[in-house]
């Protein structure tokens, strides 16, 4: 915030010698010409699977995954650019892949997010009662075998220790203490290898938040050495981190030492060394997946063609993102960040909603490559969907309800976004100026570098604005985190939302939770806080010789222990 | 003509303006018959700057409709460049990315060429402390490559259509002003500058009268060489999203947008902007080559 003012002072302070200096005139035609018909819906260039998930995430075998793995070789696979390699304070999703296979949890995501396995646990917890949870720890684990911890011995100290980590709230930064704090009463170390959480009421999104990738047990003398984990990492994990390069590549080598054994009890992993090249434009990350150094990629859906043809013994799959685009009104939290008129006006906001066609932006950005959704939580979570679409592409009534909210003749709308990743942004900001000029919005785009996008985006304080966040497998996380009391990655105000949020966390019965966790998504949908766009396909490719992995979802990707590279293929 | 860089001809009042005049079609005219490539840059330059014009006028559709059903259509009669993604006319959009183009280009030029000749011709005149003071700064800013100083000044400042003028304009004064303080150097030494000096005459009188009129001959060959480089700076800020914003047209913006995006299905979405962005560059460079050589005295006679 500090940063984003003085930028701001600065600016002026150079705007007003722009002003002086520049005696340009700058006129944009807006020419009367020849008027087409608008219409939605059919599209252009065929893509490569338009219009549907083509694949939902399963837990189909990896390639290779019956043949007899062969040991040694260097993996390489690519992903963005992180702020920080701290698992626990820091929400950016780049860091994960690394952290995925440096630490563990307690127990884990199945690739196919549908189920959750012990992992450092020896079974899932027993419990004693409602709010008891008691984790039996698998013994003889280590921790790698480098300094500072040179290989200690994994416990229930270092469990309580990382969760208690987790729940430091720092104002101001991401983290995940929304996951446990306030919400648990006692971490209790029973012995060496037993470990008990007592929550404080019951706690429905327990296991899962436990089983994030987030939720990893780190090392204790390792914080105390370097301060914090922004920089390093230390975990019991298959691979040992060697470096980050900052926006080059993250490079890690294998744990001889690693706890878990492959079904016929050889050790993993089988690779030598794994290598994260940072890449943030797509062009690049398909040519290097063409010429062969990269071994897995996701591919941009305009390349996918150009590829398979490329490389026809290349394994191939597409699965639905876990990055969803949102079109997002002004948000409030109902006491320090008031809401802002005229989006405080619930006809405005409805207004807005109903003159987004989503499937539209899908079509012209993505070839319809993607599915609309229609709430906070993505089709790849069947249970929490809601099934049904409450809001209507409607502009002809969004005039009606701008004028009866005294807005006839529309008004002036700065809409934020980052642009850093290339120019879909850019391109889905000016479709939705389009769309919202059919009411008469006078939309600003006003796309910027990520960092200054961040800065506006987590301050709460903008009149519109486009976001991709990430959907995570428990519907709390979904729900809590962006319209609940406390939430971290947005903020609305609408108290009857908060318990209705709250009562979902503490339903703990299936079909009950169900039943909340619908009940709290028609609220949200039908109080207009933003308009659930749509999510797209991703195009996953490994090349022929990467064997027993392949992307299982484009987040809980889980480790890559079981991936070995085939020379011969 | 060589008397034009004589004090002669200026100090002889009366004859200044229809001298000058005849000198300059002097130079069109020697242009026309002996520079052929600049001759084809002019024509270049001239057709984008009427395309520029009359862009409302030529455009066969609203550059910023967005037509679902239309999109991605090749090159045929009814869409003479093809559609974008989003059912845009190609021609359009690039008619009006002409302006944009040649706003910026000639925006930035005229402000980096002012400038150039402030600090060129005041740092030769003036010298001493001056001049050390002010060459030492020029130092400085040229030890940054240009891209990267245009660059940090558009982060700095922020991406719209005037900060990008600046940041061009910043980069092209400083450099300019080198060649402009050479020019104005061997000006100042010439013995007219000392005979109006020793009559008396001001400092104001002897800059404008004297030095100024005598380095437009380098100047507008800086400013016309400089023009290419400007546009094509402002194509690259646009490629690397530091341009103008995304929904005003410009050639590089729609080279890193839908072209490259695009570019194996709908080839037409880089090709146009790119063919137009490299003629305008072409244009200006060979009409900036052909002033060089029929404004230099030196070069005068080769081709």
């Amino acid at each position: 915030m500090g940063l984003e003012s003085q930028q701001i002072g600065r600016r002026r302070l150079l705007g007003a010698g722009v002003l002086a200096g520049s005696a340009a005139a700058f006129a944009l035609a807006c020419g009367g010409s020849k008027s087409r018909t608008s219409s939605s819906g059919s599209t252009g260039a065929a893509s490569p699977q338009a219009g549907a998930l083509a694949t939902q995430v399963t837990g189909q075998a990896a390639p290779g995954a019956a043949e007899k793995p062969k040991r040694g070789g260097t993996l390489t696979l690519t992903d963005g650019s992180p702020r920080s390699l701290d698992p626990h304070f820091d929400t950016f999703p780049a860091h994960t892949i690394v952290a995925n296979n440096v630490y563990n949890a307690l127990l884990n995501f199945t690739p196919d997010v549908s189920k959750i396995e012990p992992e450092l646990a020896t079974a899932m917890p027993e419990q004693p009662d409602q709010q008891s949870y008691v984790f039996k720890l698998r013994q003889g684990i280590k921790f790698h075998n480098i300094a500072p911890a040179n290989g200690r011995e994994m416990t229930a100290e270092d469990v309580k220790y990382s969760i208690e980590r987790q729940m430091t709230n720092d104002p101001g930064k991401f983290q995940h203490a929304y996951f446990f704090l306030n919400k648990l009463d006692k971490i209790e170390v029973v012995d060496k290898y037993t470990v008990k959480f007592v929550t404080k009421r019951p706690m429905a999104p327990f296991m899962s938040y436990i089983a994030s990738p987030w939720t990893v047990i780190i090392n204790r003398e390792l914080v105390e050495k370097e301060g914090d984990l922004t920089t390093k990492m230390l975990g019991t994990g298959p691979f040992i981190f060697d470096e980050w390069q900052k926006d080059v590549q993250h490079k890690l080598h294998r744990n001889p030492d690693y706890w878990k054994k492959d079904q016929n009890g050889d050790a993993l992993p089988y690779i030598d060394n794994l290598v994260i090249k940072i890449i943030t434009d797509p062009n690049a990350a398909q040519a290097q997946f063409a010429s062969g150094a990269l071994d897995a990629s996701t591919i941009q859906f305009t390349f996918v063609d150009e590829i398979k043809k490329k490389l026809p013994k290349a394994n191939y799959k597409t699965i639905p993102s876990q990055f969803p685009r949102q079109f997002r009104t002004s948000p409030y939290d109902g006491d320090k960040i008031p809401h802002r008129p005229p989006y405080n006006d619930i006809r405005v906001r409805q207004a807005l909603i109903q003159a987004v066609n989503k499937k539209e932006v899908l079509d012209i950005v993505y070839s319809g490559d993607g599915v609309t959704v229609t709430g906070p939580i993505l089709p790849i979570y069947p249970t929490w969907y809601l099934k049904d679409e409450l809001v209507k592409f409607d502009p002809a009534d969004s005039k009606k309800l701008l004028e009866a909210a005294g807005h006839g003749n529309g008004f002036d709308a700065e809409m934020i976004f980052t642009n850093s990743a290339g120019d879909i942004p850019n391109n889905i900001g000016e479709v939705l100026k389009n769309q919202l000029s059919k009411i008469g919005i006078r939309v600003k785009l006003a796309g910027s570098d990520t960092t200054s996008y961040y800065n506006k985006a987590y301050a709460f304080v903008y009149d519109i604005a486009h976001h991709q966040p990430l959907n995570q497998p428990d519907p709390d996380e979904n729900l809590a985190s962006y319209f609940g009391r406390s939430s971290t990655y947005f903020k609305w105000g609408n108290k009857q939302i908060w318990e209705a949020i709250d009562k979902q966390a503490e339903t703990v019965n299936l079909e009950e939770r169900k039943k909340a966790v619908d009940v709290a998504q028609r609220m949200i949908v039908q109080d207009y806080p933003m308009s659930f766009m749509f999510t797209t396909n991703l195009h996953c490719f490994t090349q022929s010789k990467v064997k027993g992995w392949f992307f299982g979802n484009d987040f809980y990707d889980g480790r890559r222990e079981r991936a070995w590279i085939d020379p011969t293929a | 003509m060589a008397s034009v860089t004589s004090g002669q001809e200026v100090l002889s009042a009366g004859a200044v303006t229809t001298r000058h005049r005849s000198y300059w079609w002097d130079v069109v005219v020697r242009l026309v018959r002996s520079k052929p490539l600049g001759l084809i840059g002019g024509i270049i330059i001239l057709g984008m700057a009427l395309l520029a014009v009359l862009a409302d006028v030529l455009s066969p559709y609203d550059y910023q409709e967005i037509v679902a059903s239309e999109r991605l259509k090749p090159p045929s009669a009814t869409y003479f460049l093809g559609t974008d993604n989003a059912g845009r006319d190609m021609f359009s959009r690039i008619i009006h990315g002409a302006r944009i183009s040649l706003t910026v280009g000639l925006s930035a030029v005229a402000i980096s060429t002012t400038a150039a000749i402030i600090i060129g011709v005041g740092s030769a005149y003036f010298g001493g402390w001056f001049d050390a003071i002010t060459q030492r700064f020029v130092d400085a800013i040229q030890a940054l490559p240009g891209l990267i100083l245009v660059l940090t000044i558009v982060a700095v400042l922020g991406s719209s259509v005037k900060n990008v003028i600046l940041a061009i304009a910043i980069g092209g004064a400083v450099s300019g002003s080198r060649i402009i303080r050479s020019a104005a150097l061997s000006i100042v030494a010439m013995p007219y500058v000392e005979a109006a000096r020793t009559l008396g005459a001001s400092n104001q009188r002897i800059i404008f009268a004297h030095i100024v009129p005598n380095i437009m001959a380098p100047a507008l060959t800086l400013a016309s060489i400089g023009l290419g480089g400007a546009i094509l700076a402002e194509s690259t800020l646009s490629f690397l999203g530091l341009g103008v914003p995304p929904d005003v047209p410009t050639w590089g913006g729609m080279l890193a947008g839908a072209g490259r995006r695009w570019m194996l299905q709908a080839w037409w979405l880089a090709v146009f902007p790119g063919l137009f962005l490299s003629l305008t560059v072409y244009g200006f460079n060979m009409l900036g080559d052909a002033l060089r050589d029929l404004l230099d005295p030196r070069l005068r006679g080769t081709r």
